[in-house]
């Protein structure tokens, strides 16, 4: 139901090794994966499979040791505003307030100030928070800070979205509110958005696409369609669909969970 | 390994989604708590922590409620404990002038301690004639222009140290070597090349303070969260951008700790500096005063240079909470 055909972000067998001291580890192995526009791809896998280095390469922080990142096209070779990320630790600068951190990507596009406070203000009020523009990140609670982060990655209208298990440091009630928020925010404003978490109930309320990689080396292991209609809310958590969808999701991790451990 | 197969199994029939169901309502049963609409644990929180809903008010309210929990049980509460900062600073002064007034009355302290009242006079006396006010000010100037070079110095010095790896493995060594050095120990090389003039004491002082700012500023340099660095890059900040508005920010806090040891250890050069020769400072109005035997002179100096320190640390601190406000602190 999400997407309009065109492939937004093709992944072409991205590997990525580093080497250690203790030899090469492979973090990446060959993972190809073609993301549609206005898709909701949520990522699950075992820890140390290479989620967060497949989304830093994909952000262009990490460069594959072979392969290639496209977006509409055009090969990724470094960081770029028409890609956005959220990160789990927030990543807000502290010495600024909430709106100044909401503005600076703009100003770094070179919007003026008043426009840039504009845009800004417009985006905190979409996160709830236009209270608090004037109030440093200390003062805030992980899940304002987060919704801040969110609000910031958004003011500078990136056409996809990456987030690195956003919510991972968040309470279970504020988690459960910040996922039906970026559910509207998504519906609302259409982007591509690439989630990472380890949340298999979270991946499944969120995403179009669930993808389940396999432990180290990763690789693509199973591409699950969640066809769950939308508005989704988080009463369908209590759904037969839903239930199954996660059930059998849970076990394929859990399978990758078992090779770790081995 | 059962609880797997069941939900693995989900999709295979009724059984199997039974199982899930009953795996769910076990695991989950308060979920719908969760899902009321007022269940915003965010605002809620604010709301509770500050009481009025305003976050201005959340310092006042928490101390306010960890004041009425302390209350609770007064008993534990030592009496000290609500005795005012001033108070105690005043407390703390007067201490000091007694402990002084009694080493200077026994008859071995008397020798080195001049009275309390010897030494105001002196001061009346050098602030009448005129004499007193030369010396504040040209160690000052000294120890500011000393401190100053040091510091507009260390700040490009102590970044490039953390920015490029090949100027750190260069430098690092350098800096280590020279820093435990005393400064008594090369001011005959300062003075060989710089003369007996200014110059060698600001040299001197700059020496001091320079290192000093240089090591903490670099540790500020290392320590910027390399998470924000990459938050900036995503947003479209090119290299020069990160370091004027993440990096140097960032390491603000570590730039102004610098400032506060690298002034003291300027000042605590000063005496030496002045060992180069001079005809005016702190440290040669102590030095000369020694050659007289006049320790009230030395005691004043002494006060005079240990008040000026305090002062200035005192601005740094207030400079601090201006400009590092926003840090997270652990209370």
């Amino acid at each position: 139901m999400a997407g309009n055909g065109a492939v937004k972000v093709k992944i072409d067998k991205v590997e990525k090794i580093y080497s250690g001291r203790n030899g090469d580890m492979v973090a990446l192995n060959g993972v190809s994966l073609d993301i549609m526009e206005n898709e909701f791809i949520c990522v699950v896998g075992p820890s140390g499979c290479g989620k967060s280095t497949l989304l830093n390469v994909i952000a262009g922080l990490l460069e594959p040791t072979s392969g290639a990142v496209y977006v509409d096209g055009k090969e990724v070779t470094g960081p770029g505003p028409e890609r956005g990320v959220v990160f789990q630790q927030y990543a807000l600068f502290p010495w600024l307030t909430v709106l100044k951190n909401v503005q600076f990507g703009l100003k770094l596009q070179g919007v003026g100030e008043a426009e840039s406070k504009e845009t800004a203000m417009k985006y905190l009020k979409m996160v709830d928070l236009e209270q608090f523009a004037d109030s440093y990140p200390k003062e805030l609670s992980g899940g304002m800070k987060q919704r801040v982060a969110i609000a910031r990655a958004y003011a500078v209208n990136p056409q996809v979205l990456l987030m690195d298990e956003p919510f991972g440091a968040l309470d279970a009630q504020t988690r459960t509110q910040l996922q039906s928020e970026l559910i509207k925010t998504w519906q609302d404003q259409k982007k591509t958005c690439f989630f990472i978490t380890h949340d298999v109930e979270e991946a499944v309320i969120l995403a179009t696409k669930v993808i389940i990689m396999s432990a180290r080396p990763g690789r693509v292991k199973k591409i699950v369609d969640i066809d769950l209609p939308y508005p989704r809310t988080q009463e369908m958590k209590m759904e037969m669909r839903f239930l199954d969808l996660k059930s059998y999701i849970w076990g394929e991790v859990y399978q990758e969970y078992l090779e770790v451990r081995k | 390994m059962d609880i797997y197969k069941a939900a693995a199994g989900g999709k295979n029939g009724d059984g199997a989604q039974k199982r899930v169901k009953i795996f769910h309502t076990v695991f989950y049963p308060q979920m719908d708590l969760n899902l009321r609409p007022g269940a915003n644990s965010d605002r809620a929180n604010v709301r509770r922590i500050t009481g009025d809903g305003g976050l201005k008010a959340q310092p006042q309210g928490c101390k306010k409620a960890g004041g009425n929990y302390m209350n609770t049980k007064k008993k534990n509460r030592p009496f000290w404990s609500q005795i005012p900062n001033g108070a105690w600073m005043g407390l703390s002064l007067v201490l000091a002038v007694l402990l002084w007034i009694f080493i200077a009355s026994t008859e071995s302290g008397g020798v080195v301690f001049a009275e309390p009242w010897e030494v105001f006079s002196k001061l009346v006396g050098k602030v009448k004639d005129g004499t007193l006010w030369p010396h504040i000010y040209v160690s000052l100037f000294r120890v500011i222009a000393g401190f100053s070079l040091g510091f507009v110095i260390s700040i490009p010095i102590a970044f490039l140290m953390g920015w490029y790896a090949p100027f750190r493995n260069l430098v690092a060594p350098w800096v280590q070597f020279v820093r435990n050095i005393p400064p008594l120990a090369y001011i005959p090389l300062v003075i060989t090349g710089a003369g007996v003039g200014e110059k060698a004491k600001v040299i001197v002082i700059f020496i001091a303070s320079f290192l000093v700012l240089v090591v903490t500023i670099y540790q500020g340099v290392c320590n910027v969260d390399a998470t924000l660095i990459k938050a900036a890059r995503v947003l479209g900040a090119t290299d020069k951008d990160i370091f004027f508005k993440v990096v140097i920010p960032a390491s603000t806090p570590f730039i102004l700790v610098g400032a506060r040891l690298g002034l003291s250890a300027s000042l605590t050069t000063l005496v030496a500096a002045e060992l180069t020769g001079a005809s005016k400072g702190l440290g040669m109005m102590i030095q000369k005063a020694q050659g007289y035997y006049d320790m009230a002179t030395v005691l004043l100096g002494i006060l005079i240079i240990g008040i000026i320190g305090m002062l200035m640390e005192q601005l740094v601190k207030f400079l601090e909470r201006k400009l590092t406000g926003w840090q997270e602190t652990v209370q």
